[in-house]
C-alpha cells in the first residue's frame, strides 16, 4: 500500500530551463512581395464596392445623394484601414524552422502563433496562384489530422526557399514515420 | 464459431434485397408523400387517378429492377496478397472501392428497425483517410458479420503492429479468441437510468424540435393553401393565452426529450474485453462500436449538479476523424455512475490522473465577460431614453439591478470553474456553470498547439491557447504568456520526444 500512496503522490514541476524555449526561436520575415499580393487582393474586393456605388449614383435619384457620399467615407475608411493592416501583417507575420518543429506567426489585429511538431505532419505542399508567378513567390503549406485549425500556410516564400523548406520537412516527416 | 473465408467476391445476405428494396421505398414515400395527401383529399377525374396510379406502380417496378441490380452487383472481398479490403457496387457505373487494411480505423456494427426484423447486420467500415468515405454493407448475417470484423481487424492490427515488436503481436493473437468471449467488466443502463437522465437534460431541445417540426409541416403545405388553412391558425393558440402555451410547449418538449433519450440510448452496454470497449446501444437505430485505447484522442466527461446527485454522468469519446467533422466521430456514452466513468477512464489511460498543479485564467477575463454582458443593458437604456413613457425608472431600476446581479453570479461561477489541470502526461480543462464538463487531453496526442493574441492583449501580456486534437480542438482563454510559455516547451517536448504512435 506504501508504494503504491508514493506512486500517486507526485509534486512534479516542470523542468523548463533545460527545454528548448519557444520564444527565443528568431522568426524568418515573409517576403515584402506578398505585401503586393494582398494589396492586389483589397483593391480587386474595393473595385467591386466602387462600382456598385457608381451605379447606384447613377440610377438613384438625387435625394439618396447624401447617403451614398456617406458610403463613399465609409468605404475610404476601410480601404485605408485594410491597407494599414496588410502592411502590419507583413510586418508582424514569421516563420521558423526548429530541429522538431515549425512555427508560423502571423495576424496584427489578432496575432496567432501555430507550432505544428514534424511528426504530427500528414503532408506538406507549395502552391503558386497565378498572382504567386508574376511575383516570383510561392507558399508552403502543411497539413496535420487537428483539423483546419491546426494546419498552416506559410504565404510570400522565395519559390526556391519553398521548395527547400517543403524538402526538409518531408525529410524529416519520413525519418518519423 | 463457423469459419468463413471472404477470398472470393460475395454477396450480402439474400434478405438484403428486401432492405435495399425497402430503403427505396422509403426514399420515395418520403419525396412523394405530400403528393399522395394531395390525391387523397382532392377531387380527380377516374381518368387523372387511373394515370397516377399506372405512373407509381411504374416507379415501383423501376426501382424494384434497380434494388435487385444493385444487390447483384455489390460485392466485397478480402485480399490478403494486396492487404487491402475491396468493395464493388453500383447500378449503371461500377465502383471499386480499395481500402488499404491499415487505413482501416474501426469497424462498427449498425441495425435500424428493419434489419432487427429481418434479423441482419450493417458492418461500418471507418477509415482514417479523409477521401474515401466509410464503408458500409447493410446485409450480413450475425456470424458473418462478427467474423467479417474479426478479421478486419485482426488485418488492422497487424499492419499497426508490424513496426514494432513483432513477437508480442504473435503472443497476442493467441490470446484473441480466448479473451474475446468473456469480458473483464460490463455495465448496463436501465431503462429506469435513461428516463431519470431525459428528466433531467435540457428541454429546450426538445421544444426546439417541435418548432422545427412545425416550420417544416408549414412549408410543405404551403403550396396548398386549402389544407393550410383546414390545419387551424397558430394565433388561436395565441389567444388563449401564452402561458398556457408555454406550459404546454415545455411538457411537449421535456416529453420528446425524455423519449429522444430512450430512443437513442435503449439498452446501453457497455463491456470491456481485454483489448477494446464495446459500446452497444439505441432502439431505431442500433450501433455496437469496438473501442481501442490507441484511438482515443479525447475525453470528455460531462454531468449537470442535478444529475451529479444522482450519480449519471456522460463520457464522449472522440476518435481521430476526416478533417471537417470533427463531431461525427465522437462516441456519447449517458448515464454512467463515477465507478464505471473512473474504470473507463482507467482502460483508456491505464494510470489514474492526478493533477500537479492548475493554470487558472487572468481576473481580466472575469471583467470582460461581465462587461460584455452589459451590453444589451446599455443598449436597452439608450433606447428607454427615447421611449421614456414605455416604462417607469423605478421599474427600470429594478430590471436591470436583477440583470446585472444575474450576469456577475453567472459570469463569477464560469471564471471559477474554468481551469486547465496540468500532470505530467494529461491536459485536463474544467469548465461549465451549469454543465459541467472535464476534458482530457493526452499531451503526446495533440497534433499542435496555437497561441493568438488580439491587439489589446499585448500591454497585459495575456494571451489564448489552443491545443488541437485529432479528435477536436480544445481552448483555454486569457492566460499570462510568461505564465504558460514553460508549458507549451513542454507539451512540444512531450510531443517531439515521443514515438508512440498517436493513432
Amino acid at each position: 500500500m506504501d508504494s503504491l500512496e508514493a506512486e500517486r503522490f507526485s509534486n512534479f514541476q516542470l523542468e523548463v530551463e533545460s527545454l528548448p524555449k519557444l520564444e527565443e526561436v528568431k522568426l524568418q520575415p515573409i517576403s515584402r512581395k506578398y505585401l503586393v499580393k494582398l494589396q492586389v487582393g483589397t483593391v480587386t474586393s474595393f473595385l467591386f464596392f466602387t462600382i456598385g456605388l457608381v451605379v447606384a449614383f447613377y440610377f438613384s435619384p438625387p435625394q439618396v445623394h447624401k447617403w451614398l457620399w456617406w458610403g463613399v467615407a465609409f468605404l475610404a475608411v476601410i480601404l485605408a484601414w485594410t491597407f494599414f493592416n496588410n502592411v502590419m501583417y507583413i510586418r508582424r507575420s514569421g516563420y521558423g524552422l526548429r530541429e522538431q518543429d515549425i512555427i508560423f506567426k502571423r495576424g496584427f489585429l489578432f496575432e496567432r502563433t501555430t507550432v505544428v511538431p514534424f511528426n504530427r505532419i500528414q503532408h506538406v505542399s507549395v502552391e503558386r496562384s497565378f498572382l504567386d508567378k508574376m511575383l516570383n513567390i510561392a507558399t508552403v503549406k502543411v497539413f496535420t489530422a487537428g483539423g483546419s485549425g491546426s494546419d498552416i500556410s506559410v504565404p510570400g516564400l522565395d519559390p526556391a526557399t519553398a521548395t527547400s523548406v517543403k524538402e526538409e520537412i518531408s525529410s524529416r516527416i519520413y525519418k518519423h514515420a | 464459431m463457423p469459419d468463413f473465408s471472404f477470398a472470393q467476391p460475395q454477396r450480402q445476405s439474400v434478405v438484403g434485397l428486401v432492405l435495399i428494396f425497402a430503403t427505396s421505398l422509403y426514399h420515395i414515400a418520403r419525396n412523394l408523400w405530400v403528393m399522395v395527401i394531395y390525391f387523397a383529399i382532392g377531387e380527380f377525374s377516374p381518368r387523372t387517378l387511373f394515370l397516377a396510379g399506372a405512373a407509381l406502380i411504374l416507379i415501383l417496378l423501376l426501382s424494384l429492377a434497380y434494388s435487385i441490380l444493385y444487390f447483384l452487383n455489390f460485392k466485397f472481398h478480402i485480399d490478403e496478397k494486396k492487404e487491402e479490403f475491396v468493395l464493388q457496387k453500383g447500378v449503371f457505373s461500377t465502383d471499386t472501392i480499395n481500402l488499404p487494411f491499415r487505413k482501416i480505423q474501426q469497424v462498427n456494427f449498425k441495425r435500424n428497425i428493419l434489419q432487427r426484423v429481418i434479423g441482419v447486420y450493417s458492418v461500418v467500415v471507418e477509415t482514417a483517410g479523409s477521401q474515401e468515405k466509410e464503408v458500409e454493407i447493410r446485409a450480413l448475417s450475425q456470424e458473418k458479420a462478427n467474423s467479417l470484423a474479426e478479421k478486419l481487424m485482426a488485418h488492422a492490427e497487424e499492419e499497426r503492429k508490424q513496426p514494432q515488436e513483432e513477437e508480442e503481436c504473435v503472443v497476442e493473437s493467441e490470446d484473441y479468441i480466448t479473451s474475446k468471449a468473456v469480458p473483464e467488466w460490463e455495465h448496463k443502463v436501465s431503462l429506469f437510468t435513461l428516463f431519470k437522465l431525459g428528466l433531467t437534460s435540457n428541454y429546450l431541445r426538445g421544444v426546439g424540435i417541435i418548432i422545427a417540426f412545425y416550420f417544416t409541416l408549414r412549408e410543405q403545405f404551403m403550396f396548398n393553401e386549402e389544407l393550410s388553412s383546414q390545419l387551424g391558425e397558430p394565433e388561436m393558440f395565441w389567444a388563449q393565452g401564452k402561458f398556457m402555451l408555454i406550459i404546454f410547449l415545455l411538457l411537449v418538449g421535456m416529453i420528446i426529450t425524455v423519449g429522444e433519450t430512450v430512443i437513442k440510448y435503449f439498452d446501453l452496454h457497455l463491456k470491456k474485453f481485454r483489448d477494446t470497449l464495446q459500446v452497444e446501444m439505441g432502439l431505431r437505430n442500433n450501433t455496437r462500436v469496438n473501442l481501442r485505447a490507441s484511438r482515443i484522442q479525447l475525453l470528455q466527461v460531462l454531468t449537470n449538479p442535478i444529475q451529479q446527485k444522482m450519480d449519471l454522468y456522460q463520457v464522449k469519446i472522440s476518435l481521430a476523424s476526416s478533417e471537417n467533422d470533427l463531431e461525427k466521430n465522437q462516441i456519447k456514452v449517458v448515464g454512467l455512475p463515477p465507478d464505471v466513468v473512473s474504470q473507463v477512464k482507467k482502460y483508456f489511460y491505464k494510470s489514474s490522473i492526478e493533477e500537479d498543479f492548475f493554470i487558472l485564467p487572468s481576473k481580466f477575463l472575469l471583467w470582460r465577460k461581465i462587461s460584455r454582458g452589459m451590453i444589451p443593458l446599455v443598449i436597452i437604456s439608450g433606447l428607454l431614453f427615447f421611449y421614456a413613457q414605455l416604462i417607469t425608472v423605478a421599474w427600470f431600476a429594478a430590471i436591470a439591478f436583477v440583470y446585472i446581479l444575474l450576469v456577475a453570479t453567472y459570469n463569477y461561477f464560469y471564471f471559477r470553474k474554468l481551469k486547465l489541470g496540468i500532470s505530467r502526461d494529461f491536459l485536463i480543462k474544467h469548465s461549465g456553470v451549469w454543465l459541467q464538463k472535464e476534458e482530457y487531453l493526452e499531451m503526446f496526442r495533440l497534433q499542435s498547439v496555437s497561441m493568438s493574441q488580439p491587439l489589446w492583449y499585448r500591454r497585459r501580456g495575456l494571451i489564448n491557447l489552443t491545443f488541437h486534437s485529432a479528435g477536436g480542438d480544445v481552448h483555454f482563454p486569457m492566460v499570462y504568456k510568461s505564465r504558460v510559455q514553460p508549458l507549451i516547451n513542454y507539451l512540444l517536448f512531450k510531443i517531439e520526444s515521443t514515438n508512440r504512435p498517436w493513432m
